[in-house]
């Protein structure tokens, strides 16, 4: 069930009212929420629930096996079966195919003797949220869940369940387990948020989408300018894409009463690429940094082995999102965007948010913002090519096309015959408001807050009727094939 | 708890009032000028033109892809296209023009493969824009699952009234799918003289298909053969590389027409056309593609009408 479908639109308010009117007590509103979920998953393909279950009985008991045994030993080899066994279906099912097509690209003709899979939707998601129950309840930072529906509701939340944010055990289990009660405020900012949310997916990066599609699908037609703008179309696309689908998760979340681990934090205003990374997926970034780059030792030892360090965990991440080698460039190409900033140990200089209590950077903040988004999109056009072929391919004609000024104008003919000014206006107005929201944790949170009911209500419907009459040409969420 | 709900009821009852508002008001300049409002002059076309009479029925892979003239100089039967929109639904298309056939007339439907996708065939946002714009009397006539499937696009379509565009920009910049672009046949013949561009297969093709449409379209050709008229089943001209990605759904669907003993014109791969013919999706092709797929329809109506029927041989001469 997609978020900006008319069946979670029928959907949400029914489990709204159950779980709020009809049942009362923690456990029953935790059963309705865990059956809520499986509905949800299950209605894209119900055989999906197995999996999904089955994952989550292993973990369950992995866990509790290994907080109840004494012996150190026995202790990792719990932990190292759930491992294995989360890992083996990840990779059974989202990498099979990758690697049965990269031993046939090798020259293998074992093409006729293998079958191809469907990939479940959201694996990754949730096969990360049990391996950080596990790992964690194995260096004793959490003590196993022994309600079973707890825990399963901690793995299948709907809200979570297909693109994340990916949550930690010591995050939400907590809050799963208390006393729930129903909050006005609390309600009416989640509300919000899912608004803004379904604004930045069906307006921003639908719209996005089609142009993007346009220029990636028929780049041969076009020349460097054109190119760079269908890059750029893809950052926002990717950017609406996601942090729009977050928001509906969180604010969803709000909805019941809980509040999940922040996603996004308004990445394209970064400085440098270590600061876009904290702003970036930041529930998938900073679990690699817990379960794969501290363990491994993260930045304490030598030069060498930070750089090991860091290429493992982007090159982990950019497998993470797919079997594709583009992935994996996409990857390796920010490993080398932060190795610089490692190296002289400025990674972590801008922890504050940019331009802090003034209206409008100063131009050094705008040179070094428009730097890392210009070699973001870089990298994006990898992440959006479908082989590294295209993509290189891409990249060689817009830098070399740049190079000749007068295809400048290429750009600005296409965007005269093929988007619509409403559109650019639209999105002339949503990167105002992220820029003048980026204090907050999502753009319009404080938005409004202090104008009356009926200003704030005006608001509210004029972003409605954006939604419904300016969204584009309805794509899927990019990251539910992750 | 309670107020919140209070307010929220509130709240969507004023933007359903609103939804209710744009809906009732009348259609927009741009929307008279789209090439919905074709819709007019095909009904006429159907209540006026005389016997024998070939009736084209299906979306846009009809509507900008036959050359009906040819049809007409080498068929000797008075051609009607009545195509314009795959999203109408076919289920309204047949009803439609269920109420103009008269004996003797030869229908020819040629259904995009998207249609027989989850109940498409009842239609989508351009059977609300039709009904509400252009045939509201209509709206009585509907089937339960075509009120479904309306409901989710009538938000947008209230409140394209209430856009600036659609009183500011009347008409289509290229006016290809403009009222204005329909030729005296029904066919749209403005985009004869674009060039054509190779397209990526997208959107894909979806992957499955329902059932139900086969046993809508059986039903339809039953109603046709009792009013004394002839349904042929012909496959939608499609571009090469969307062909070869929704391949299996495409023989798939081809198996089902074949399994409900339709007379069928044809295979899907004699009307796959090359990639360089496409000039906006991969349905809707150049000029030259335009020709060859009238050429090729033409091939099947001869050879179809030769063989089949009650009206067998009578046009296969020319005569």
């Amino acid at each position: 069930m997609y978020f900006n479908s008319i069946d979670f639109a029928v959907f949400l308010p029914i489990v709204f009212v159950l779980y709020w009117f009809v049942l009362k007590k923690v456990k029953a509103q935790n059963a309705l929420l865990v059956i809520s979920s499986y509905v949800f998953y299950g209605w894209w393909d119900w055989r999906f629930l197995f999996l999904l279950f089955f994952s989550t009985l292993l973990d369950f008991y992995s866990g509790t096996r290994i907080y109840s045994v004494r012996n150190r030993n026995a202790r990792k080899l719990w932990l190292w079966i759930s491992i294995a066994i989360n890992l083996g279906f990840l990779a059974f099912f989202k990498y099979y195919n990758f690697f049965i097509d990269s031993l046939v690209d090798a020259g293998l003709n074992i093409r006729e003797s293998t079958l191809q899979f469907i990939l479940p939707v959201g694996i990754s998601f949730y096969t990360f949220h049990g391996l950080s129950y596990v790992i964690d309840i194995y260096y004793d930072r959490i003590k196993p869940e022994y309600n079973f529906v707890t825990y399963s509701l901690f793995v299948s939340f709907f809200p979570l369940l297909v693109a994340g944010p990916i949550e930690r055990a010591t995050h939400l289990l907590p809050q799963l387990k208390t006393e729930r009660k129903f909050d006005y405020a609390q309600s009416v900012n989640g509300l919000r948020q899912i608004l803004w949310g379904l604004f930045k997916k069906m307006v921003i990066a639908d719209n996005c989408a089609t142009y993007a599609n346009m220029i990636f699908n028929n780049s041969d037609h076009y020349t460097g300018s054109t190119l760079l703008l269908g890059a750029v179309f893809f950052a926002f696309q990717i950017y609406g894409d996601f942090s729009g689908y977050s928001d509906i998760a969180l604010g969803t979340a709000r909805l019941f009463g809980v509040e999940l681990l922040r996603n996004f934090a308004f990445p394209y205003f970064s400085r440098d690429i270590g600061e876009f990374w904290r702003r970036w997926h930041i529930s998938l970034s900073s679990w690699f940094r817990d379960y794969v780059y501290v363990p491994l030792g993260g930045s304490k030892g030598g030069t060498w082995l930070k750089i090991r360090n860091v290429f493992i965990i982007f090159l982990l991440s950019g497998f993470w999102h797919g079997a594709n080698w583009t992935f994996v460039i996409w990857g390796a190409l920010n490993a080398f965007y932060y190795l610089p900033l490692l190296l002289r140990n400025t990674n972590r200089v801008h922890l504050d948010v940019v331009a802090e209590g003034r209206l409008l950077p100063s131009i050094r903040e705008l040179l070094v913002m428009a730097s890392t988004f210009g070699i973001t999109i870089l990298a994006w056009i990898f992440f959006r090519s479908d082989s590294v072929g295209s993509a290189i391919d891409y990249t060689m004609r817009m830098v070399g096309g740049m190079l000749h000024l007068q295809t400048f104008t290429d750009a600005y003919r296409f965007i005269v015959a093929n988007v619509r000014p409403a559109i650019l206006l639209l999105l002339l107005l949503f990167f105002a408001i992220e820029w003048l929201g980026r204090g907050s944790a999502y753009a319009i949170e404080n938005l409004g807050l202090s104008w009356t009911r009926p200003t704030r209500w005006a608001f509210y419907y004029a972003i409605i009727f954006i939604v419904i009459g300016y969204s584009g040409q309805k794509h899927g969420f990019i990251y539910f094939q992750f | 708890m309670k107020n919140f709900i209070k307010d929220l009821l509130i709240f969507l009852g004023i933007l359903f009032a609103f939804i209710l508002i744009g809906t009732l008001m009348p259609a927009t300049p741009r929307a008279t000028t789209s090439h919905m409002f074709g819709k007019l002059k095909m009904d006429s076309l159907l209540r006026n033109v005389p016997s024998p009479r070939l009736i084209l029925l299906g979306g846009s892979n009809l509507s900008l892809t036959i050359n009906s003239k040819l049809l007409k100089d080498s068929l000797n039967l008075n051609p009607i296209n009545t195509a314009i929109s795959w999203n109408i639904g076919f289920v309204y298309m047949f009803e439609n023009t269920l109420r103009h056939v008269k004996p003797g007339d030869v229908i020819v439907a040629s259904l995009e493969y998207n249609q027989f996708s989850d109940k498409a065939m009842y239609g989508g946002h351009d059977l609300v824009r039709t009904i509400f714009d252009v045939a509201p009397s209509d709206f009585y006539y509907l089937r339960p699952q075509q009120y479904v499937n309306m409901i989710p696009h009538i938000p947008a379509y209230a409140i394209s009234k209430f856009k600036p565009g659609e009183y500011l920009f009347e008409r289509d910049p290229l006016e290809i799918y403009d009222r204005n672009a329909i030729n005296e046949f029904g066919d749209n013949s403005k985009h004869w003289t674009l060039p054509g561009r190779t397209l990526r297969a997208e959107p894909a093709l979806p992957l499955y298909y329902d059932r139900l449409a086969f046993d809508l379209l059986k039903e339809f050709e039953t109603s046709i053969r009792a009013k004394g008229a002839t349904l042929l089943i012909t496959f939608p001209a499609l571009q090469q590389q969307c062909f070869e990605a929704g391949k299996a759904a495409i023989k798939a669907i081809e198996k089902e027409i074949a399994d409900h003993d339709f007379i069928v014109m044809g295979y899907p791969e004699r009307y796959v056309m090359p990639d360089t013919l496409m000039f906006d999706t991969p349905y809707h092709l150049i000029k030259q593609g335009v020709d060859l797929r009238t050429e090729l329809l033409i091939e099947d109506i001869r050879t179809a009408l030769h063989l089949t029927g009650p009206t067998a041989g009578r046009y296969s001469d020319g005569k």
